[in-house]
C-alpha cells in the first residue's frame, strides 16, 4: 500500500510541477527575502542605536550650544527659560543650587567679564549627557569675582560641564573649573601692576634726589665763592 | 548566492553596530580601571598598561607629560594617604570618555605644595580622556583647586560657589 500511495502523492503533484515549484522557489525567495529584509532591519535599527542617539545626541549637542552662545556670549538670559528645565538642578560636590541661583553667578561672570567669550574644544554626548570642555576669556573690567574691584585683568578659565538633557531642556548640571587658576591670574596681575607702580615711584626717587642733590650743588656754588667740601655732605643728608 | 550575500552583509552590519556600542563600552571599562588601581590605589606600575607612551595632559597655559602626570598623583598621594577618586558618571562618544569624578581623603601628609593639615576633603573633578587602541593618549582635566584650598582651611570661605 504504501509505495502506491507514494508514487499516487508524486503522480498527483507531479503534473503540477513546473508551476508549483517556481512558485515554492518564489514564495521560497521570499521567504528569504523577508527574513533579509527583517534582519537588514533589525541591524538597522541595532546600528541606528549608535547612529539615531546621535539625532538625539546632536540635538542636545545644540543645546548646549545655545547656552554658550546666546546666554553666556550673547547675555540673552531671557532665553534661560526656554533652555533649562523648571526643576534644574546645579549639583556641587557640597551643595546644589536651582535655576535662580545658576543664572545669578552667570549673570555676575558675564558682569565681570563683560567680553567674555567661550571657545567650546569637545562635545561628547551619550544619550541624555552632554560634556563640554571649553575655555572662557575675558577681561575683569567691572566689579565681582569675590567682591574684587575690577583689575582689568584677562582671565582665562578651563572649565568642563556635564548635563543631563530631557525632552530637550537641560535638567542637570555638573561644572568643574579652575577657579584658583582664574584667581592667580588676578593676584598676579595685580602684583605685576604693584611692582610695575613700585618701580615707578623707585624711578621717581631718584630722579627727586638727582635733582635735590644737584640743586644743593648749585645753590653751594651760588653763595660760596669757594665750597668747603664738607657742607655739600651735609647738605646731601636730608635727601 | 545574493540571499547568501544579503545574509552576510546583514551580518556583518550586525558586528559592526555591536562592535561600535562595545568600543564605547571597553573605553570605559578602560576608564573605570584607570581609576581604580592607578589614581585611586597609586598602582603607578599599571601605568604602561592603561597609557600611551606620548600620553599627553592638556592644560590651559601648558601640557603634561606622562611622567609629570604620575609625579603630580605621587604628590597627591603623599599628601592625602587614604585618597580614594571614585568614577561617578561616564559619558562616552567615539575614542572620548568622559568621566565625572569624586576624590576624598584625608591630608595627612605634604605633598603637591600642600603642608600636612590633618583635614578631611572633598573634591569633584571632570576628566575627559581620548583612548586610542584601548590606551589613554590625550586628557583635559577641570577641578576646583579653590574649594580644596578652603576646606584645608588655607584659603577663606566667604565666598560659595556653585561648583565648591
Amino acid at each position: 500500500m504504501h509505495p502506491t500511495v507514494k508514487v499516487a502523492r508524486t503522480a498527483v503533484r507531479h503534473p503540477k510541477c513546473d508551476t508549483n515549484f517556481s512558485s515554492l522557489r518564489d514564495s521560497m525567495f521570499s521567504k528569504y527575502f523577508i527574513i533579509a529584509v527583517f534582519l537588514a532591519g533589525g541591524s538597522l535599527l541595532a546600528h541606528s542605536e549608535p547612529q539615531s542617539t546621535p539625532t538625539i545626541e546632536a540635538r542636545n549637542k545644540a543645546v548646549a550650544m545655545r547656552v554658550f552662545d546666546e546666554i553666556l556670549t550673547q547675555g540673552r538670559f531671557e532665553v534661560a527659560d526656554e533652555i533649562y528645565s523648571p526643576d534644574f538642578q546645579n549639583h556641587g560636590a557640597h551643595r546644589t543650587i536651582d535655576l535662580k541661583t545658576d543664572q545669578d553667578y552667570a549673570r555676575a561672570e558675564k558682569k565681570a567679564l563683560p567680553d567674555l567669550r567661550i571657545e567650546i574644544e569637545r562635545l561628547i554626548a551619550e544619550g541624555d549627557f552632554v560634556a563640554a570642555l571649553g575655555t572662557i576669556r575675558g577681561t575683569h573690567t567691572s566689579g565681582g569675582y569675590g567682591g574684587l574691584p575690577p583689575t582689568g585683568t584677562p582671565i582665562e578659565i578651563r572649565g568642563i560641564t556635564i548635563w543631563r538633557i530631557v525632552n530637550g531642556k537641560i535638567r542637570d548640571e555638573w561644572t568643574s573649573f579652575d577657579e584658583l587658576g582664574a584667581y592667580s591670574q588676578v593676584v598676579r596681575h595685580v602684583q605685576g601692576t604693584v611692582w610695575i607702580a613700585f618701580g615707578v615711584f623707585l624711578v621717581l626717587v631718584v630722579i627727586a634726589e638727582r635733582l635735590l642733590w644737584g640743586g644743593c650743588k648749585w645753590l653751594v656754588k651760588l653763595f660760596r665763592h669757594k665750597p668747603k667740601p664738607g657742607l655739600t655732605t651735609q647738605c646731601s643728608r636730608p635727601t | 548566492m545574493k540571499i547568501i550575500s544579503t545574509l552576510t552583509a546583514c551580518s556583518l552590519l550586525f558586528a559592526g553596530s555591536l562592535f561600535a556600542s562595545s568600543l564605547q563600552e571597553q573605553n570605559k571599562a578602560i576608564a573605570k580601571r584607570a581609576f581604580e588601581e592607578i589614581l585611586s590605589k597609586g598602582r603607578l606600575e599599571l601605568a604602561e598598561q592603561l597609557y600611551a607612551k606620548d600620553f599627553v595632559n592638556h592644560g590651559i597655559h601648558r601640557n603634561a607629560t606622562l611622567e609629570e602626570d604620575q609625579a603630580a598623583l605621587k604628590g597627591w598621594h603623599q599628601a592625602f594617604s587614604d585618597i580614594s577618586i571614585v568614577p561617578e558618571k561616564l559619558i562616552a562618544e567615539g575614542d572620548l570618555v568622559t568621566v565625572y569624578w569624586i576624590a576624598r581623603g584625608t591630608n595627612t601628609g605634604t605633598g603637591n605644595g600642600l603642608p600636612a593639615t590633618g583635614k578631611k576633603a572633598e573634591l569633584a573633578g571632570i576628566t575627559i580622556w581620548r583612548i586610542v587602541d584601548g590606551k589613554i593618549k590625550e586628557e583635559w582635566s577641570a577641578f576646583d583647586q579653590f574649594s580644596l584650598m578652603q576646606q584645608l582651611g588655607l584659603l577663606p570661605t566667604d565666598k560659595q560657589q556653585p561648583g565648591s
